[in-house]
């Protein structure tokens, strides 16, 4: 149940992306192609949390990898490979959830509940699923997460994205997020209970 | 065990379920777990959720992903990509250099009456063509897309070499 995590960062010297990383400054485009593909996957479904929408999150996903490119010349590695590359992750969603335009600024929880069904229905067919009600239950629980998520503010959600789904240390979360490990502590907590208040029927 | 103690552990049992307390904040968790069924039961929850979000199905990216990335690339690429030109130049430089050599030496190997007529060749050679493969046609092509967007780049414009080139 515990997961211990407080363990020391990788150098960067010690992080085979990092070396990929300075492979691409001094000119290998194969050492980027193989940055991205390792981790082009990871941040789509990151995008995809935080924005909700598969079209966007690749598009978001694009914009992340066009900065890494054009960061290759004047790269300095001062973190792990993941850590920056989160942070530009990070930044690209937040610049779009925080674009009036975004629909999840607007729309009430019970339609993204409704939307967030719908997609799980679309994108996620299960040919294997078992009909009736834990598959049904199952895609209840996934649309009301991708809605309470989607609901949650900003920060929170960065933070618990990062965390849980991604796996980050909080100490991780905090470089990705530029700020301290007690902020984080405190957005994970205060993203969790919500969590916790909205999917109270499924606990 | 008293609901005070609760109160101010609750916020501590996330970062305790994630692994994030200190040795010394953990054993004093743990300490007041062993006699609080409740809070025991909140850890549980907590979990609970965490396993929840870890287990929301993740999408897999489209086949089109990285080639839509080298076409934004391509479209506007950074300055350090256009050093590829550079190289290009490098390697197709004396290549182009050799053979304008040799056309020089078979020029001037030429009668005067045969370069005459190799002059008019060329000025014919220059003359406006419809036909296909011409540059008009080719032109034409690439505004209606009829280009891969990657061989745009064989083509450069002059404000995307870089200033040793010009």
């Amino acid at each position: 149940m515990l997961k211990p995590r407080n363990l020391p960062l990788a150098t960067p010297a010690s992080d085979p992306d990092v070396r990929l990383m300075l492979r691409f400054r001094a000119g290998d485009e194969e050492a980027f192609r193989e940055l991205f593909e390792k981790h082009s996957g990871a941040i789509v479904n990151f995008a995809y949390h935080f924005v909700g929408s598969r079209p966007r999150a690749e598009e978001l996903a694009q914009d992340v990898f066009l900065q890494v490119y054009r960061a290759g010349a004047r790269y300095e590695p001062q973190a792990k490979f993941t850590t920056w590359l989160y942070r530009i992750a990070t930044n690209a969603c937040l610049n779009e959830v925080r674009r009036p335009e975004h629909r999840f600024r607007t729309r009430p929880l019970e339609h993204q509940v409704e939307d967030s069904r719908e997609r799980a229905e679309i994108a996620f067919p299960d040919p294997h699923a078992v009909r009736g009600e834990s598959a049904l239950a199952g895609r209840e629980l996934e649309a009301r997460m991708r809605a309470v998520l989607g609901e949650l503010p900003e920060n929170q959600r960065a933070a618990l994205v990062l965390s849980r789904v991604e796996g980050m240390s909080y100490r991780e979360v905090a470089e990705a997020l530029a700020c301290s490990e007690s902020a984080v502590k405190s957005l994970v907590f205060r993203a969790t209970a919500t969590l916790r208040k909205h999917l109270a029927e499924f606990l | 065990m008293t609901s005070k103690d609760c109160e101010t552990l609750a916020p501590e049992l996330v970062a305790y379920v994630d692994g994030e307390q200190p040795e010394t904040e953990r054993a004093r968790i743990e300490a007041h777990l062993d006699g609080c069924p409740a809070c025991r039961r909140e850890v549980e929850r907590i979990a609970e959720i965490g396993a929840m979000i870890t287990r929301l199905p993740r999408i897999e990216p489209s086949p089109e992903l990285e080639g839509a990335l080298w076409r934004r690339l391509e479209d506007d690429p950074p300055a350090h990509a256009r050093g590829r030109w550079r190289r290009a130049l490098l390697v197709g430089g004396p290549v182009l250099a050799t053979a304008a050599g040799l056309a020089l030496v078979w020029y001037s190997s030429l009668s005067p009456g045969a370069r005459t007529r190799a002059s008019a060749g060329r000025q014919v050679a220059a003359a406006p063509s419809p036909s296909p493969g011409s540059g008009a046609a080719v032109a034409d092509a690439g505004e209606k897309g009829g280009i891969e967007p990657g061989l745009r780049l064989a083509n450069p414009a002059p404000g995307d070499l870089p200033p040793e080139l010009l």
